[in-house]
């Protein structure tokens, strides 16, 4: 599977998880165009974190690499790369290529 | 249930003494320093580890959760001094106080507290010094970067409060370890007079302290600063 679409997997597998224990049907059906955090976001700054965390160890026990996803626009409304599932897809994959160059 | 407990700068000083004092209370202790550990016993593990090198910290903590799968405590004990006059000092030496002292406490906070909010339970304890609310002459890089600690202790202490993670700082004044050595002695003379209490701090005022920070029935005590010795802000 390429690392694109594993990303995404993990990414919408944590969703759920949150998703299911708040009791949120967005976040358990979580797809590619599913807002996370900021307008229309489904997840507080407290899931935020919590997901990020998780995003983090689950990055390391599949590809093995140690990312650390602390952005300086991770609040902004404009720019954040958590708004949606893609944007932090796109953001992880980057992060974990960067380890590879 | 044992308690795991993460202590940075443990090679020697207080950090090492605080190591010896949670080992004897049965806790599983954890410690890091630059340096090889200086200490052997079941209990204890010790990480060659820069505290502020974000790689190195983050490498430690995963290797941690991963054979102890959680930490109930950090001590975030590491901490550098400087004493000079602003006038002679180099900005090699604020940036080597500031990475220790605040840049490291603020990488081992992140990555543990991403440990601690599995279980919605955690306590962190930062150093800070009663050369901050005193401001003392000579102390500006090192007041400085503890008056950091001090902010960062208050909003981490907010941040962190939904996990069930409390933050506090306690603030010696002069007890007699390394960090001291170098401060003359007419200094820590007129220092220990302005305490309420005069006389030197000890290992055992420290633990006192950090020991009512950490225990599990104080998760209504957060974001707190207590100095000893009856120093005020």
């Amino acid at each position: 599977m390429a690392i694109q679409e594993k990303v995404q997997e993990i990414i919408c597998e944590i969703a759920k998880e949150i998703g299911e224990e708040q009791g949120n049907r967005d976040l358990i059906n979580a797809k590619l165009d599913t807002p996370l955090y900021g307008v229309q976001g489904c997840l507080d700054s407290i899931s935020l974190v919590r997901l990020t965390a998780d995003l983090e160890e689950e990055v390391f026990n599949n590809f093995n690499k140690e990312i650390i996803i602390a952005d300086e626009s991770a609040l902004s409304q404009k720019f954040s790369p958590f708004q949606s599932v893609a944007s932090l897809t796109d953001y992880v994959v980057k992060l974990i290529n960067e380890i590879d160059e | 249930m044992n308690r795991i407990i993460l202590i940075t700068g443990t090679r020697k000083g207080l950090g090492k003494e605080l190591v010896e004092y949670y080992l004897h209370k049965n806790d599983e202790v954890i410690g890091c320093s630059r340096g090889e550990g200086s200490i052997t016993h079941d209990n204890y593990s010790h990480y060659m580890t820069d505290i502020s090198d974000e790689k190195e910290v983050t490498k430690m903590v995963r290797d941690i959760k991963k054979k102890y799968k959680r930490i109930d405590i950090l001590i975030n004990n590491a901490g550098v001094a400087s004493m000079n006059s602003i006038l002679l000092t180099p900005v090699s030496t604020v940036k080597k106080i500031f990475d220790t002292n605040v840049f490291g406490t603020f990488i081992m906070t992140r990555e543990v507290s991403k440990v601690m909010i599995h279980h919605s339970y955690g306590r962190i304890v930062n150093f800070t010094t009663v050369a901050t609310p005193l401001n003392l002459e000579g102390e500006a890089i090192y007041a400085s970067s503890k008056s950091a600690i001090e902010s960062f202790t208050k909003v981490s202490a907010r941040e962190l409060s939904s996990y069930g993670i409390t933050v506090n700082a306690i603030g010696p004044g002069p007890i007699k370890t390394d960090l001291i050595k170098g401060v003359p002695q007419d200094k820590l003379d007129s220092l220990i007079q302005t305490q309420v209490i005069n006389r030197f701090g000890t290992i055992e005022d420290v633990t006192n302290v950090i020991d009512f920070f950490i225990d599990e029935k104080s998760d209504f005590i957060t974001s707190q600063i207590v100095y000893l010795g009856g120093v005020c802000n």
